[in-house]
C-alpha cells in the first residue's frame, strides 16, 4: 500500500515508474488502481492549483507592454506540460488520468473567478444608482424649496396690497416656475429654450423681491436652442449668485447670462461676499458637477473665479 | 415707541411697516436692509430705538451677525421663511418669532407682548422682585 501510494506520488514526474511498478503488484491492483487515481488527480490538481495562481498574477499584470511576457509565460508553461508528457514518456493512460481533472478544475476554478468579478460589478452598479437616486432627490429637494416660496408669497401679499402693477405678472411667474420645476422631474436634460423659460420666471420673482438690487443682461445665441441641459442647471446657477453675494440697491448684483461658440452657456456675476457663515445645502454646483459626470460627460461643469468674477460655464449636450 | 425693521426685500419691508403703524404706539423710524447698515445705525441711534424687526436671511448674510458686532439692548422680533433658527433667535434678544409669509394679527401680537414686558418691567421700576417661599429665598428677574 504505502509502497505504491509513493509510486504515484512520483507518478507525475516519472510516469515511467508508476507504469512499472502497478503492473508488478497485480494482486493489489484494484486498491492501487483507486489510491492512484485519487493521488493523481491530488497531485494534479495541487499543481494546477499553482499554476493558476501564476495565471491570475499574469493576467492582473497583463497591461500594455506586459502582454507579450504574459503570452510568453502562458505559452512556456504549455510547452513545459507537453514535454514532461513526452520526455517523461508517461504513458497514454496516466496522461488522461492527469488532464481529466484539469478539465473539472479549470471550469470550477474559472466560474469561481468570474463569480467573484459578477459579484463586484454589481456593487458598483448598485452604488452607482444608489448615487443617482440620491443625486436625484436632492435636486428634488432643491427645486420645492420652501423658503423661496413664502419668501416669494411674502412679497406677493404686500405687492397685492399695493395694488402694485406687477402682481400679477408675480403670481404668473410663480406658478411658472413651480409648474416647471414640479413637471420635469423626471427628465434629466431639457431643451436650452425650456431651460430659458424657467430661468426668466424665476429671475422675474428674484428681481421684484429684491427691486433695483439685481443688473442682468442676457446674450444667448438663437440657434443654440435645440441643444440640452441638465435639467434646471441654469436656474442652479444662477441661484448660487444670490446664496453667496450680498444684493443692495448701492451695490447691486450684476449678473451675465451668455452663450459661446465651444457650445458653453455661461453664468457670470460680481463677486461681493456676504458676512458670516453661508448656508450651504449642498445641492448646487456640486450636485450639478456629479450630474453631468453621471451622464459621462467630462469638462460639464467649469467654474472659474478670479477676485471680483464668479463664473459658471455649463456645457450645452 | 420707535422701530427698527432690517429687511432685504423691500415689498416685504413696507408691508411690515404698514402693519406695525397700525399700531399708534409705534412708529418705524427707519429701514436697513443689510448687516453693515444695521450695525452702523445701531452704533449711532440704538439708545432711541424701543423695538427691531429683524428678517434672517439679509442680502450680506445672516442678522444673527450683527450681535457679533455690536452690544444690542433693545428686543428683537424675528421675522423669516425659515423655521430653524429659533434658538439662536432666543439667545439674541428675540422676544418673538414670526413666520413669513405672516398675518397681521401675529405681527400685532409681537406688539402687544412687547408692550404688556415692558409695562411690567417699568412698573417694576428694573428692581430685582425677592419672593419669600418655605424653604429659601429665590431671586426672579424679569430679563
Amino acid at each position: 500500500m504505502l509502497k505504491s501510494k509513493n509510486c504515484y506520488v512520483t507518478a507525475l514526474g516519472a510516469g515511467r515508474v508508476t507504469a512499472g511498478s502497478r503492473f508488478s503488484h497485480q494482486s493489489e491492483s484494484a486498491v492501487s488502481e483507486i489510491i492512484g487515481l485519487i493521488g493523481a488527480w491530488f497531485i494534479a490538481s495541487l499543481i494546477l492549483y499553482l499554476l493558476w495562481f501564476v495565471l491570475l498574477y499574469l493576467w492582473d499584470i497583463r497591461t500594455g507592454r506586459n502582454k507579450w511576457r504574459f503570452a510568453g509565460t502562458a505559452i512556456g508553461f504549455l510547452v513545459i506540460w507537453i514535454c514532461a508528457i513526452f520526455f517523461l514518456n508517461i504513458k497514454m493512460e496516466n496522461s488522461i488520468r492527469m488532464i481529466v481533472p484539469v478539465i473539472v478544475f479549470l471550469p470550477i476554478q474559472y466560474a469561481m473567478r468570474i463569480q467573484r468579478n459578477n459579484a463586484r460589478l454589481r456593487l458598483e452598479k448598485e452604488q452607482i444608482l444608489t448615487e443617482n437616486y440620491r443625486a436625484q432627490l436632492k435636486a428634488l429637494q432643491s427645486k420645492i424649496d420652501p423658503h423661496f416660496l413664502f419668501n416669494s408669497l411674502n412679497t406677493l401679499q404686500s405687492m397685492v396690497r399695493h395694488q402694485h402693477p406687477n402682481s400679477e405678472r408675480f403670481i404668473i411667474s410663480l406658478s411658472d416656475f413651480y409648474r416647471h420645476t414640479l413637471m420635469h422631474n423626471e427628465d434629466t436634460t431639457l431643451p436650452l429654450s425650456d431651460e430659458l423659460s424657467v430661468l426668466r420666471s424665476y429671475l422675474f420673482l428674484m428681481e421684484r423681491r429684491n427691486e433695483g438690487a439685481v443688473q442682468i443682461s442676457w446674450q444667448i445665441d438663437p440657434a443654440l436652442q435645440s441643444f440640452h441641459l441638465p435639467t434646471l442647471s441654469l436656474q442652479v446657477a444662477v441661484e448660487n449668485c444670490f446664496k453667496h453675494n450680498s444684493i443692495s440697491p448701492k451695490m447691486p448684483l450684476q449678473i451675465e447670462i451668455y452663450s459661446s461658440d465651444d457650445h458653453y452657456i455661461t453664468v457670470n456675476n460680481n463677486i461681493q461676499s456676504k458676512i458670516g457663515e453661508i448656508d450651504t445645502s449642498g445641492y448646487g454646483l456640486d450636485l450639478l458637477k456629479k450630474r453631468y459626470e453621471l451622464m459621462g460627460i467630462q469638462k460639464g461643469l467649469v467654474i472659474e473665479k478670479t477676485p471680483q468674477q464668479f463664473s459658471v460655464k455649463l456645457k450645452l449636450i | 415707541m420707535n422701530v427698527l425693521i432690517v429687511e432685504d426685500e423691500p415689498h416685504t419691508a413696507s408691508l411690515l411697516q404698514e402693519i406695525i403703524e397700525q399700531d399708534a404706539d409705534f412708529i418705524v423710524v427707519e429701514n436697513l436692509e443689510s448687516i453693515v447698515d444695521t450695525v452702523h445705525y445701531l452704533g449711532k441711534y440704538q439708545k432711541n430705538l424701543d423695538l427691531l424687526f429683524f428678517d434672517i436671511q439679509l442680502a450680506d448674510g445672516r442678522s444673527f451677525e450683527v450681535f457679533n458686532h455690536i452690544d444690542v439692548v433693545v428686543p428683537v422680533v424675528f421675522c423669516t421663511a425659515y423655521d430653524e433658527y429659533t434658538l439662536q433667535a432666543i439667545k439674541n434678544n428675540g422676544i418673538d418669532y414670526v413666520l413669513k409669509p405672516f398675518k397681521e394679527e401675529e405681527i400685532h401680537i409681537a406688539l402687544q407682548k412687547y408692550k404688556r414686558l415692558i409695562s411690567n418691567l417699568q412698573a417694576k421700576s428694573w428692581k430685582p422682585v425677592y419672593f419669600q417661599t418655605d424653604q429659601s429665598i429665590s431671586t426672579n428677574s424679569v430679563f
